[in-house]
């Protein structure tokens, strides 16, 4: 019997195209990063001396894991408090409650703008200086914070300008996943008088667990590879003391250049580069893992 | 017989004379690292262009936290621009590509005899020129707003201690003394180094005459404990450390600052945020009551080693480097130039002129002074505003970079 092989032709340009811009490259930043090169000129081979300094203590392994430290904080975050918030507004908007297009509209809408203007509107209202909250604040009679340049506080301003920009997104998978929940079942444990509280438990969440891991590894993955809002919010040096600094960050700094005149170091940039990747896909095997034993569970 | 000759010198003349030669032509495509010099290089290239009318230029502005790391790509890709700015031997990027070949060495080739031997060291890498300076001095300088300062009765202070000392009166007043962005590194150093020049005008003069001097010098500890205690003070306003260099300037453009202290190539901005502020600019006194000022050259353009249009470039950067070219650079620009036959009838341009001694940059002390191998200017840069927001201190910020010093 002739073995269809029909499907080489649909996978293959999409192979193709794949281990070009991704396999190769990934191969590429490994063998930069067993050598000193700033991008032009000669490599100079300095075997393992890159994670050395990456990760054997001493200044550099403090930037990398204060930042790497950051991302874990965030994806908690992310864990315990934007996913269930995306969840909480997803069932918002399906059991349909007054103004429920409006709430829709209002936090959909951040997700459709592209994250610099979000940082840009973060600013106009954080900026110590010409700030909205800042002027509120000095209308009303009290004192003006640093905001931003508190370190205590810059890492909590950044989760809320993202829970802002991005709850959209996930809250739209889940909400779309409550949709195809059969109507019968839902009226069923109606009849059987649950209410809200025990339809949402017992019944809807239940049902969530495959758009609930979706949601959570795409938002690890996010969380692992975070840049553009800290960096419109922090500037490169990740804010004051680093407090929003994250290893994407860390990796543009050094692999290519500081804020006007710094040096690249592509090879030292590659260590980090793979490094992080090590850890993205140990994190999301992990995740995988767990996620997939609990939707076996339920 | 005589008209023979006569008629045959004529041409001998005239195909020896540099009219002989065709005029360039062609496509020059040139990187500028920032905006804020976009005005200035459309107006040189405008000039040029009227003078070589079948030369069309590419003039690219690049962002500078990926200029760098674009022109390397770029000459990886072999498709590097004609010409192209570099901060000169200010850093380690164009004496680097010198060393690998990817420079044009102009040493012959460029007219540059506009500038002083001083200023063409930083277009100089082991005694051959590769780029064309500018005529401008990169200074930092005290901008004050004049309406401010009249309606306390306060004047131009003659020492450091008469600066201090208005520091206060102005924030009782309910001003913010002098506006300041710590949340930039550079915003931190244009700062610092003219307090550095008014406290410790000995020490960077030991390394003008040729000496090694410390990073972590006592002065330069003094000077930058001297900032942090002006913060403490209140005399930034709140939330300092949260600021970067252009929320500063607009806080002195709108008149909530009294001062700010900051580069001098920022007088262009502070016109364009407020053109009817009363502004002035001095420079912070030493306590004996001498005026220095921090000032650095300014690179411009380096040609392409490989450039498919040499004659063009050289054309090109040959009149960057004239009389006319530097004229035109200076005065859209406005800021100091270091030409004489150059004159700027910006008023606050001419304050900023007034002073004793020009002496030299810290941070270009730092670069120079750095050990093989090592980049203190990327740790200086990570961790300076760090001092200010007390995730560091002064001195471990300052022997953490002496480490990396020869």
């Amino acid at each position: 019997m002739k073995k269809n092989r029909a499907y080489l032709g649909f996978i293959t340009p999409g192979f193709i195209l794949y281990t070009l811009f991704m396999i190769i490259p990934i191969i590429f930043a490994m063998y930069y990063s067993f050598f000193e090169w700033n991008g032009i000129g000669p490599m100079k081979f300095v075997g393992f001396a890159n994670f050395q300094k990456l990760l054997g203590g001493g200044r550099m392994s403090r930037i990398f894991f204060n930042a790497l430290g950051n991302n874990i904080k965030y994806l908690i975050c992310v864990l315990l408090i934007i996913t269930p918030l995306q969840i909480f507004f997803a069932y918002i908007l399906f059991i349909r409650i007054r103004g429920h297009r409006y709430i829709q509209f209002m936090l959909f809408l951040p997700y459709v703008i592209s994250t610099s203007i979000v940082g840009f509107f973060a600013l106009m209202v954080f900026h110590p200086n010409i700030g909205l909250l800042n002027s509120i604040l000095e209308k009303l009679g009290f004192s003006k914070s640093a905001w931003l340049g508190n370190p205590d506080l810059s890492f909590k301003l950044f989760v809320i300008v993202v829970i802002w920009a991005c709850i959209g997104n996930g809250m739209m998978i889940f909400n779309a996943n409550m949709k195809e929940i059969d109507e019968s079942i839902l009226e069923a444990s109606i009849i059987d008088g649950c209410n809200e509280h025990q339809k949402f438990f017992y019944v809807v969440f239940p049902q969530l667990q495959s758009s609930i891991s979706t949601v959570i590894t795409l938002s690890t993955i996010y969380a692992l590879t975070m840049f553009d809002i800290p960096f419109m919010l922090g500037g490169v040096q990740g804010g004051v003391n680093n407090s929003i600094d994250f290893v994407n960050m860390v990796f543009y700094r050094y692999a290519f250049g500081g804020t006007y005149f710094g040096e690249t170091s592509l090879g030292f940039g590659s260590s980090i580069s793979v490094t992080m990747f090590i850890i993205i896909l140990v994190i999301s095997l992990i995740t995988r893992i767990i996620l997939r034993k609990r939707e076996m569970r339920f | 017989m005589k008209k023979a000759w006569i008629a045959l010198a004529l041409v001998l003349v005239l195909a020896l004379s540099p009219f002989a030669y065709a005029e360039p032509s062609g496509k020059l495509v040139i990187w500028e690292h920032t905006s804020q010099f976009e005005e200035a290089g459309k107006a040189v290239i405008a000039a040029f262009q009227e003078k070589y009318p079948d030369v069309s230029v590419d003039f690219q502005v690049k962002t500078s936290d990926q200029y760098y790391n674009l022109l390397a790509t770029a000459f990886q890709a072999g498709e590097a621009p004609d010409l192209f700015w570099t901060n000169g031997t200010a850093t380690t990027n164009m004496p680097a590509y010198a060393q690998q070949g990817l420079l044009m060495d102009l040493t012959d080739k460029l007219d540059h005899s506009i500038f002083s031997d001083t200023t063409m060291k930083i277009a100089t890498v082991d005694g051959k020129v590769y780029s064309s300076p500018t005529a401008s001095v990169d200074g930092r300088a005290v901008f004050y707003n004049k309406d401010i300062f009249n309606e306390l009765g306060l004047s131009i202070p003659k020492t450091f201690e008469e600066f201090e000392a208005i520091l206060p009166i102005i924030k009782d007043a309910g001003y913010i003394p002098v506006s300041f962005g710590a949340m930039d590194p550079w915003e931190c150093l244009f700062f610092f180094e003219p307090v550095l020049a008014a406290t410790g005008l000995d020490y960077l003069e030991e390394y003008v005459a040729g000496n090694t001097v410390a990073i972590n010098d006592e002065r330069v500890v003094s000077a930058m404990k001297k900032m942090v205690e002006w913060g403490e003070a209140g005399y930034y306003g709140v939330g300092y450390t949260g600021v970067d260099g252009s929320g500063a300037i607009l806080a002195f453009s709108k008149g909530e600052a009294a001062m700010v202290i900051d580069g001098t190539w920022n007088i262009a901005t502070i016109n364009a945020n407020n053109p009817d502020l009363n502004y002035g600019a001095f420079q912070i006194p030493t306590s004996d009551g001498v005026v220095p000022f921090v000032g650095t050259s300014a690179n411009g353009f380096s040609v392409n080693a490989t450039t498919a249009n040499e004659e063009a470039a050289l054309a090109f950067v040959n009149f960057f480097a004239s009389l006319e070219g530097q004229s035109i650079w200076v005065n859209t620009l406005n800021v100091i130039p270091c030409i004489s036959e150059i004159e700027t009838a910006d008023p606050v341009v001419n304050d900023v002129s007034k002073f004793d001694i020009m002496t030299e940059s810290w941070y270009n002390i730092l670069v120079a002074q750095a050990a093989e191998g090592e980049a203190p200017g990327q740790v200086w840069e990570e961790d300076q505003a760090k001092v200010f927001s007390g995730g560091i201190s002064v001195e471990d910020f300052l022997n953490e970079l002496q480490e990396m010093e020869k």
